[in-house]
């Protein structure tokens, strides 16, 4: 069990949770630029809401599977169709990110 | 008075003089009806019809939430010399919930039972589905001959072919979860996005919001998305001025109302379910840098969805 802090987006996580399952960040989809306001509580710039660069999802990539205790994907078989065959890849999340620290 | 040779003239001791000993009555004679049914003991034929060829393929997959997970497989096999085989082996799935998919060859003879057992007395239900299939060909793509079963495992439920009849994935209770959430940076909204191959029913949500010492007056929604599309958003909650501090709690209670000035309670849709990618947000008016969400602590029901 680490905590880890986001880069993309600061939030801060703990890898695994007290009932010892993982816990899977991902960012939320967009940062918020605050609206500012003068000493009389004038606004002066309204806020605006734009997508969050480098948004990291640690979760597993959908789809991906483990054969035989190998991380694999299923590919469609070009010879028969609706049909798969297994190939070893490594096992990967939805979105690296920026990446995160541990803190 | 009776002679020494009358008194004792029973069967011993303490008979009863004068009383003539019977006859040796000699073995009791059956009465009772011969069974009409005979068995056989020689040449049975087998318990079940599943023959299993040399070629013929065992797999078990296993998609798991609980670390640490242990399954065990076992079986018994009626070999083609009348002897019977058993089989055991464990393994160890990932707990990402991503299928494990297991293969391995029993050679031939009729499967008589087969056991996939979660092996960690802590597993409940809706954490680890097992399902048993026998496919023929190659490993890596082999076609599916036969389903025997699937369903969850938990420390004392096993999956018995051929008993347990199959469930499906989202079939009856899942897994009662507390998840406490990211912590969001200052300034920014509370995001919780439902795991790869889970299924959630959201049953309460809970967050603190402490706001900086900028004047503006600031409302909380809660609200779904399918990860892009807006799904359903609930009633404005209460407003919040500077330098303050408020537990937001949101449950599918029918109410929708403050309890205290420090405490508001709001409602969300009956029993939401949740999809694996789906995401649980919140939208603040008027947030400001300096304001600060508590990581959200959250209760669902959970279930294994591949």
């Amino acid at each position: 069990m680490a905590k880890f802090k986001c880069v993309a987006c600061g939030g801060t996580y703990d890898d695994v949770l007290p009932d010892g399952m993982a816990y899977y960040h991902a960012c939320p989809p967009e940062v918020i630029q605050h609206a500012t306001f003068d000493n009389a509580g004038k606004l002066l710039t309204p806020e605006k809401r734009v997508p969050l660069e480098g948004a990291r999802d640690e979760r597993p990539t959908p789809g991906n599977l483990y054969v035989d205790g190998k991380s694999s994907i299923a590919v469609p078989n070009p010879e028969e169709r609706g049909k798969v065959f297994f190939v070893e890849s490594p096992p990967t999340i939805v979105s690296e990110g920026k990446g995160r620290t541990k803190i | 008075m009776a002679t020494e040779q009358e008194r004792n003239r029973g069967l011993g001791a303490y008979s009863t003089p004068g009383v003539d000993p019977k006859a040796d009555p000699g073995l009791a004679k059956i009465i009772t009806s011969a069974p009409e049914v005979k068995f056989r003991f020689h040449d049975l034929d087998p318990a079940n019809n599943l023959y299993m060829t040399r070629d013929d393929i065992f797999q078990f997959d296993i998609a798991n939430s609980l670390a640490g997970q242990f399954a065990g497989f076992d079986y018994r096999q009626l070999q083609p010399d009348g002897s019977i085989h058993r089989g055991a082996f464990g393994f160890f799935p990932t707990s990402d919930r991503l299928v494990n998919t297991f293969n391995f060859i029993p050679g031939e003879g009729f499967m008589l039972n087969v056991v996939l057992a979660a092996q960690s007395n802590a597993t409940k239900r809706g954490q680890t589905f097992g399902g048993l299939r026998i496919k023929y060909g190659n490993i890596a793509s082999g076609q599916t001959v036969g389903f025997l079963t699937c369903g969850y495992l938990a420390g004392t439920l096993n999956l018995v072919w051929p008993i347990s009849p199959p469930a499906y994935q989202t079939d009856g209770p899942g897994f009662i979860r507390s998840i406490t959430g990211t912590t969001p940076a200052a300034g920014a909204e509370i995001s919780e996005t439902v795991p790869t191959n889970a299924r959630w029913r959201l049953r309460m949500f809970r967050t603190n919001l402490v706001t900086s010492a900028t004047v503006a007056t600031r409302t909380t929604t809660l609200f779904f998305d399918d990860g892009a599309n807006l799904l359903w958003q609930n009633t404005q909650g209460p407003t919040q001025a500077a330098s303050l501090g408020q537990s937001l709690d949101w449950s599918d209670l029918s109410i929708d109302s403050p309890v205290t000035a420090s405490n508001a309670l709001m409602a969300f849709m009956p029993q939401p379910i949740l999809t694996a990618g789906y995401r649980i947000r919140t939208s603040t008016v008027n947030l400001q840098a300096g304001d600060q969400y508590s990581a959200p602590q959250y209760q669902v029901e959970e279930w294994i969805e591949t």
